[in-house]
């Protein structure tokens, strides 16, 4: 997921250049999931989620709608960006956990563009997350994920399934891309290492 | 996130891909360029004989992508060694020189002169630091990306104990970073309010 969101903003990179900074947060405790920023300085991306958990707290104190959440600052030449990308359904009344986009545009725009440029960045990315959140992909991602949460080597074993299942190790850093035979002989060999797991622990 | 700094570090004008492509044309090497914007790869271009053969980025290949990497004058180089992948360039990359660039003689000749430093090191160290190719190195990305993006998963779930398993996790199998470490203790602070909150009498809705 992570390199089909980096895949997806680098499709913006260079058609968007005042694109400064994007950040995947989770709110409301503003996890950041997955961030980019053009001069490579990760830590802006916890500036940007404590912007938003503010902002946040600030429209639940007002009452604002939370399905009309969203986060426009303006300064001389920079913007900043933040909208739910998407709801989900643990809302208990009192939290809301969902996952909120937040752009950075730097450079000589003006509001409309800025708007437009925002709206073209939300729809790939949250095209990139549907896509890569289809149910064949949670499910080979959760089992590869109990693979490497049983392995004493992750890499060690992400690396024998890679050539057991006869796929490209890279090809699992972005696994929607998979042909339908790929995904088949994927999930036999997370079988076959499930099962040679089991039998060592027995 | 990855560290690639194969730029020179001199204090003189950073060379763009374009001076690289004048001094490689000129040395006709054989050489992959990767590019990357920030922490994410944008592109890759291959050189024949000093000549550009093979351009591509997400969404577009061959002279279209040529022409948008030459525009990324930000990006970072990584070297890599390249064998024939097939070519898809026909474009004179020569006239990007004058598309993408209006600096005096001066300035141009200090970036070439870094691109030519740059290549050297680059070729003494046998094309060293490419790290994200090593095949270890591409496995533990898989596992770190893996572990991130499914701690997301599990706070999206609610699961909070599953989520803080799978950041520790990821926290020891890699380098800790400043936003692992900072989740982590965003997470324990929920946790300690929500611990905090259960003693308190609730309030009826």
């Amino acid at each position: 997921m992570i390199r089909s969101l980096d895949h997806a903003i680098a499709e913006l990179i260079g058609p968007i250049p005042e694109l400064r900074a994007a950040v995947l947060s989770v709110a409301p405790d503003g996890l950041v999931g997955w961030c980019w920023s053009r001069e490579a300085e990760p830590e802006i991306s916890l500036c940007l989620t404590q912007l938003e958990r503010a902002v946040s707290a600030c429209q639940e104190a007002l009452g604002a709608a939370r399905d009309s959440r969203s986060l426009m600052l303006t300064a001389k030449d920079t913007w900043v960006v933040a909208r739910p990308l998407r709801d989900t359904s643990a809302d208990d009344g009192q939290t809301c956990v969902r996952l909120i986009l937040t752009i950075v545009f730097s450079g000589d725009l003006q509001t409309g563009m800025v708007i437009s440029h925002a709206r073209r960045v939300f729809a790939h990315l949250s095209a990139a997350v549907d896509n890569a959140s289809q149910g064949w992909c949670e499910q080979l991602r959760a089992q590869l994920l109990e693979l490497v949460l049983s392995a004493d080597d992750a890499s060690a074993m992400i690396e024998h399934l890679a050539a057991d299942a006869a796929i490209e190790l890279r090809r699992l850093d972005r696994i929607e891309t998979l042909g339908e035979q790929e995904q088949l002989r994927l999930a036999a060999a997370i079988e076959r290492e499930s099962l040679r797991t089991r039998i060592a622990t027995e | 996130m990855h560290n690639h700094t194969h730029s020179p570090s001199a204090p003189v004008e950073r060379p763009y891909l374009v001076d690289f492509l004048i001094v490689i044309e000129d040395q006709k090497l054989d050489i992959g360029l990767r590019l990357w914007m920030g922490a994410i790869e944008v592109g890759l271009i291959g050189i024949s004989a000093g000549r550009v053969v093979f351009a591509e980025l997400p969404g577009a290949t061959g002279d279209a992508a040529l022409r948008l990497l030459a525009s990324l004058t930000g990006a970072r180089l990584a070297p890599e060694s390249w064998t024939t992948r097939g070519s898809n360039v026909d474009l004179q990359w020569r006239g990007l020189v004058d598309e993408h660039e209006s600096v005096g003689p001066a300035v141009r000749k200090e970036r070439l002169a870094a691109a030519r430093d740059a290549l050297k090191d680059w070729i003494s160290s046998d094309f060293g630091g490419s790290e994200d190719e090593a095949p270890n190195g591409r496995a533990q990305r898989v596992v770190l990306d893996l572990l991130d993006w499914c701690s997301v998963v599990a706070y999206l779930d609610g699961d909070l104990d599953r989520t803080e398993e799978l950041l520790v996790r990821r926290r020891s199998l890699g380098p800790d970073t400043s936003i692992c470490s900072a989740n982590l203790e965003r997470l324990r602070l929920r946790r300690l309010d929500g611990e905090f909150d259960s003693t308190q009498p609730r309030e009826p809705r």
